[in-house]
């Protein structure tokens, strides 16, 4: 059997430390061009971290957009030279916003739009087994705790490290490491079936 | 674990049109917030003029009334002067004349003289008395008395 093809979500190009500079500095100043330009590099991560582990859905799309409209609010107070990345304070605003979300009401997700995660030059029946794989990885995650799941997404979505995803959540990096561990764990377990096939 | 098997769960993809809906929706909220920080700016300032102007005159008066000398009751109006002619008109009537007369007759007022400077606060008032026993003379008239020098 063929490989699958990969879905890999985009993450935010590494710009240099100058250009990432200009641009908050522009953004500050409310220039549209710089906004747009800060929405772009970094949506795709954002709606990836809120839509694995919340669910897909409209609700995606909201809470993004109020990710960045926070985002905008506190970027005069963030440092570009302090110790936590743009892209891994994002998510921590992303990342609570999940956790008031999930504490106001049960989510309604929907399958995604299988169409749109089709790739060009994937053929039919590769595209078919990595649809059968995506789904099962979304039922096996759906099967662990809130708290697993954020670890889970984003150390293995997002590359962040223990002490990133430990400031990113505020909790302590050994319960990071802990809970890491149990998910993939239990994913290993869940997903035994999955691996094996493959 | 290879981090290439988590890729097949997909993402919810942006839609094409989420960073001009977002950077409006961010330019509408930056919008009237300036607004309204100009009309707070502009309220706090009219609140601190109208406090400073009070103050100021608070200031004025009670300093006013503490400093300034009592007050003098205001001199009566000076009697207007009429300046009678040399030359007596041949019509005027006879009680006018008096009337003019009598006028030029009385002295025109004195002039008040400037009130005598304070005595200086530190130096106590010692008149030549001080200190004395007073001896008042005894009374001797009685009840009967039609006239008495006691009184």
């Amino acid at each position: 059997m063929t490989e699958p093809a990969i879905c890999i979500t985009p993450e935010p190009q590494v710009a240099s430390a100058e250009l990432e500079a200009a641009l908050l500095a522009a953004c500050r100043r409310g220039d549209a061009a710089s906004l747009r330009a800060f929405v772009v590099r970094h949506q795709d991560a954002v709606f990836a971290f809120l839509s694995r582990t919340l669910g897909a859905g409209p609700h995606v799309e909201d809470l993004a957009q109020d990710v960045f409209l926070r985002a905008f609010r506190a970027l005069p107070r963030f440092d570009p030279h302090g110790p936590a990345r743009l892209s891994t304070w994002l998510l921590a605003i992303a990342s609570r916003l999940a956790v008031d979300y999930r504490q106001k009401r049960r989510i309604p997700t929907q399958s995604l739009d299988e169409g749109a995660l089709v790739r060009a030059s994937a053929t039919p029946e590769t595209e078919r087994r990595r649809l059968e794989i995506g789904r099962a990885l979304a039922r096996a995650a759906a099967e662990l705790s809130d708290e697993q799941r954020d670890v889970f997404v984003l150390a293995e979505f997002h590359g962040l490290q223990m002490q990133e995803i430990a400031e990113v959540l505020s909790v302590p990096e050994a319960t990071v490491k802990t809970r890491l561990f149990r998910a993939r764990e239990r994913l290993r377990h869940l997903l035994k079936d999955v691996w094996d096939e493959r | 674990m290879n981090s290439n098997r988590w890729d097949a769960w997909p993402a919810q993809q942006p839609p094409p049109d989420f960073a001009e809906r977002t950077v409006a929706a961010v330019l509408r909220e930056r919008r009237p917030r300036r607004v309204l920080r100009r009309r707070r700016s502009a309220i706090v300032g009219a609140m601190a003029a109208v406090m400073v102007a009070g103050a100021a005159w608070g200031f004025t008066a009670w300093s006013g009334g503490r400093t300034a000398p009592a007050r003098v009751p205001a001199a009566p109006p000076e009697a207007p002067t009429h300046v009678v002619s040399a030359t007596r008109l041949p019509d005027a009537p006879a009680s006018r004349d008096a009337g003019s007369e009598e006028t030029a007759a009385t002295p025109p007022p004195a002039r008040r003289a400037p009130p005598p400077p304070p005595p200086p606060p530190s130096r106590p008032h010692v008149t030549p008395d001080a200190g004395r026993r007073v001896m008042v003379p005894r009374c001797e008239c009685t009840a009967d008395d039609v006239l008495c020098s006691c009184l």
